[in-house]
């Protein structure tokens, strides 16, 4: 499971270097998303513009990861392609996470959210 | 079960261990063969992911993460694909699919659940769905139309 962090002025942007979140996927990706989280204490971006399938379990992998930041960091997603945005509407799941068109979008909303 | 009479136009039939490994590989090669077959991004999304959830609940509850043959007959028809997942593990519990599962956005972070979504999406993008128990076998029959629109 690659994942690539990059540190964006306090916000952590981590990209999903991957083309699919499978179910034999999701636990490399909760343990890599751990150990890369661990080392910050700001909130994160998750940037799947590479994804293009997500099923079930991939999606229980996204709110692990949600749980992992704890409640007072955000965990936004940023850049969905179709298929993964259909599966966090049909499940709801996109009233939990923050959901960008892309990442300067997610910048832009981390920067009013840190003034305010 | 919902009678559709629509011209059967291509299939293909995998046959594979219900292990993780070779269930990526059919969906790889599920999604190359329905794009050699004419069917569009979006369908062929859809596709893959019912079959996926299908396929990964055979594995883990079926066959208990132990491996077992699985037969995947997939029709393409004029206007929708019915893809029939066959395996010869454990019966579905009471004989009946298990209902769509959402998400209550109140919820404690704590509390939210990392699974169980599986069925909803089925049942969501599915226009039918079957299972029955023959012999020792499970037969799980999806029908997912084909929306012609946005066609390449």
């Amino acid at each position: 499971m690659k994942l690539d962090a990059q540190d964006h002025d306090g916000l952590l942007v981590i990209t999903v270097d991957e083309d699919r979140l499978y179910a034999s996927a999701a636990l490399s990706f909760k343990e890599g998303f751990r150990g890369l989280v661990a080392d910050h204490s700001c909130d994160v971006v998750l940037n799947l513009s590479r994804v293009d399938f997500l099923d079930s379990s991939g999606l229980g992998a996204l709110v692990a990861a949600r749980k992992i930041m704890g409640p007072d960091r955000a965990l936004d997603l940023a850049q969905l392609q179709p298929i993964v945005a259909k599966v966090l509407a049909l499940t709801h799941m996109d009233r939990v996470f923050n959901i960008h068109t892309d990442c300067d979008a997610a910048l832009a909303a981390h920067q009013v959210r840190s003034a305010g | 079960m919902v009678e559709n009479h629509g011209q059967l136009l291509k299939e293909r039939i995998w046959t594979f261990n219900g292990d993780p490994a070779c269930i990526r590989a059919m969906l790889e090669a599920l999604r190359e063969w329905l794009s050699q077959a004419g069917v569009t991004v979006d369908n062929s999304g859809t596709i893959e992911l019912v079959t996926a959830e299908v396929l990964n609940n055979i594995a883990e509850h079926a066959y208990q993460d132990a491996g077992g043959d699985i037969t995947a007959d997939i029709k393409i028809f004029d206007g929708y694909l019915q893809a029939a997942l066959i395996d010869q593990g454990r019966p579905m519990p009471n004989a009946t699919l298990p209902p769509a599962r959402y998400v209550d956005p109140d919820l404690a972070l704590e509390d939210l659940p990392e699974g169980g979504f599986g069925w909803g999406l089925i049942r969501t993008l599915c226009s039918d769905v079957n299972y029955r128990r023959d012999g020792l076998k499970n037969h799980t029959v999806l029908t997912i139309p084909l929306d012609e629109r946005n066609s390449k």
